[in-house]
């Protein structure tokens, strides 16, 4: 059909149109929203004795394993039914290879400890006895880590 | 460009949620939904949320039930609307009461009554199509029955077959007679009709105003059937009883225009105003008009596919559909004729093309039915059952001489009508297919909640059992990563 003219404004109503298009957007966009709730926390103990025994991020496995999956996605895999290299498997394993050297060279974290963490230290006391104290951080506290 | 921003935002959550849930992406954005662009048309870009979200089959349901449930209910919407535009029209006169110069003849002899042109109330040329002839019954409702027909369009048909005799409508429908009738085809003006207030309204004793009688003249007539309104899109669509009507090309330029204004009216939000530059055609557009009513004439529609494709409905598929629904008893008869016919024409208009082209053909009447339903409305409005109140209300408001020259004028003077009905039908289909839509989300978004959280305990047990040292191979398993 023929184009329409511009309009001019009107100035904004109050209420809800259902023939206007933001109104009908705003719905729509609100629909999709659904509250998540937060993650539990690991135990402590256990990333720190787990934490060793773990290999580290391995771009070829990593790879390896999107690869092996592809035909679930309905992706060609290999290279038989064409004469040349799939270029999609090649790319998936650059595409991996850059994203974990950048996690491992490039990538950073940031830990945060929140004050009123509890702490037990040991040290001598006047007479040289050993004296235990107990008590909680009292500011914020930070660390870096790297990704490995 | 936030409309649009917003659209695609829309369709690609939809396309997230549809991949993650059912594991594909299913649709591409840029060709299957033309109206993901910053236009303001709420019921195009429904229509496409619903293509995406629950498909054709679902898509064509929903229309059949609209057409089967909610006709009534939106013709009483737009009585309403009809009933205040009519009575902001008679508020701006003076006086209330109904003038002398148009009571009955019998109650006051010196009225003239209001005399109209035939043409100025009968703009598509419908009082040129016999009720009881071939196509008759695509038109009228009730056309067997003559003068004592409940569709005013028949009844007023009858009257012009009965040159020079004054007859009444009201009691058809009604306790009494409303307006009195008569058609001069001789006379100072020749075709003309004089319109007077019957004698019973024109009785004082009654206690009659003009609101009463506008009122009650609305009360009295059906405005629309569902099998009009489908034999009115078909034929906006494909020219199928046109072609056998011969109807002048000016006349189909005509309801091109009329087409036009509907779309570009139904493309502003509610804060954009209606000005008189929306009834005047640029030369862009009355080149588009003219090819849209070539296309008529010759009874084809052109449908873009890898070429350019000729499609058309016959008339017997029409005709047949409307005997079949006015033989109808219940809602569930009608249900299943609209849908035998929804399905036939869907058929027959893709009857042409290729297998690959078929199911989109089908889509896209599907597609076409809704979004000219509103059209399809505004068209009934146009006919003399409704020009005719506002043409004799006009009269007596501003005047004997004042006229109104073809459907653009008409709707140029009523522009707050036009967008009263507009929104009051397209607000009653939006409502619909809303809350189809928002189903479906709702049933998308619901799915992949419990996804997301079956997934989130998995890779938290995955993540426990890395950390005590079991192999990868086995919390693959556990993570659901097969």
């Amino acid at each position: 059909m023929s184009s329409c003219k511009s309009t001019q404004k009107a100035g904004p109503k109050n209420g809800f149109d259902l023939s206007s298009i933001t109104s009908i957007l705003s719905i729509i966009t609100n629909a999709f929203k659904f509250a998540k709730t937060p993650s539990t926390p690991l135990p402590p103990p256990l990333i720190m004795v787990g934490g060793n025994l773990r290999p580290g991020l391995s771009a070829r496995d990593i790879a390896s394993r999107i690869i092996s999956r592809q035909s679930q996605a309905g992706a060609r895999q290999g290279d038989i039914f064409v004469s040349s290299n799939n270029k999609s498997e090649a790319m998936e394993v650059i595409r991996v290879e850059e994203i974990v050297n950048a996690l491992l060279t490039e990538g950073k974290v940031d830990v945060a400890i929140p004050p009123g963490t509890p702490i037990t230290g040991v040290g001598p006391g006047n007479y040289g006895a050993p004296v235990v104290i107990q008590g909680a951080t009292t500011s914020f506290a930070t660390g870096n880590g790297i990704i490995r | 460009m936030p409309i649009l921003d917003d659209k695609k935002a829309v369709f690609g959550q939809i396309a997230a949620l549809k991949t993650l849930n059912e594991g594909y992406p299913s649709f591409n954005l840029s060709n299957s939904f033309p109206s993901v662009t910053n236009e303001k048309d709420s019921l195009a870009f429904l229509v496409d949320l619903l293509k995406a979200l629950i498909g054709f089959e679902e898509l064509r349901d929903t229309l059949i039930d609209t057409l089967t449930f909610d006709m009534d209910n939106i013709e009483e919407e737009l009585k309403k609307v009809l009933k205040l535009e009519l009575k902001k029209l008679v508020s701006c006169g003076v006086d209330p009461s109904l003038p002398d110069f148009i009571k009955h003849q019998t109650i006051f002899p010196t009225a003239t009554g209001v005399d109209v042109v035939l043409s100025k109330i009968d703009f598509t040329g419908l009082m040129f199509i016999d009720p009881q002839g071939e196509f008759g019954g695509l038109y009228y409702d009730d056309n067997t029955t003559g003068l004592s027909s409940t569709d005013f369009n028949t009844y007023l048909y009858e009257t012009i077959q009965q040159d020079g005799t004054q007859t009444d409508w009201g009691a058809q429908t009604g306790p009494t007679p409303i307006l009195s009738f008569q058609f001069d085809s001789v006379g100072a003006v020749n075709n003309t009709l004089n319109i007077r207030a019957s004698a019973f309204y024109s009785n004082s004793a009654n206690g009659k105003t003009l609101t009463d009688l506008n009122n009650d003249y609305i009360d009295s007539i059906k405005l629309f059937s569902t099998d009009k309104l489908v034999t009115n899109i078909v034929d906006t669509l494909f020219g199928s009883v046109t072609v056998k009507l011969n109807k002048t090309t000016k006349q189909l330029e005509q309801e091109a225009a009329v087409e036009n204004v509907v779309e570009c009216m139904l493309n502003t939000d509610e804060t954009d105003v209606i000005d008189n530059s929306f009834f005047e055609f640029s030369n862009e557009s009355i080149r588009t008009h003219q090819e849209i009513a070539k296309n008529r004439k010759k009874g084809i529609r052109i449908i873009k596919s890898c070429a350019d494709l000729e499609t058309s409905v016959s008339t017997d598929t029409l005709i047949d559909f409307s005997n079949k629904f006015k033989a109808t008893t219940s809602k569930a008869e009608e249900k299943q004729v609209i849908t035998d016919a929804v399905n036939n024409i869907g058929n027959q208009a893709s009857s042409n093309a290729q297998t690959t082209d078929k199911y989109n053909i089908k889509l896209n009447f599907i597609e076409n039915l809704i979004k000219k339903l509103t059209l399809a409305i505004v068209n009934v409005i146009l006919s003399p059952k409704v020009i005719m109140i506002f043409a004799l209300n006009h009269k007596i408001i501003n005047g004997l001489s004042a006229t109104m020259d073809g459907p653009i004028d008409f709707m140029k003077q009523n522009k707050a009508l036009i967008q009263g009905i507009l929104k009051g039908v397209r607000d009653a289909i939006i409502q619909v297919m809303l809350k189809k839509a928002l189903a479906a989300i709702k049933k998308l978004v619901a799915e992949n909640a419990t996804a997301l959280i079956t997934e989130k305990v998995n890779f938290q047990k995955a993540q426990l059992l890395s950390l005590v040292g079991i192999p990868q191979n086995v919390i693959r398993i556990i993570a659901n990563l097969k």
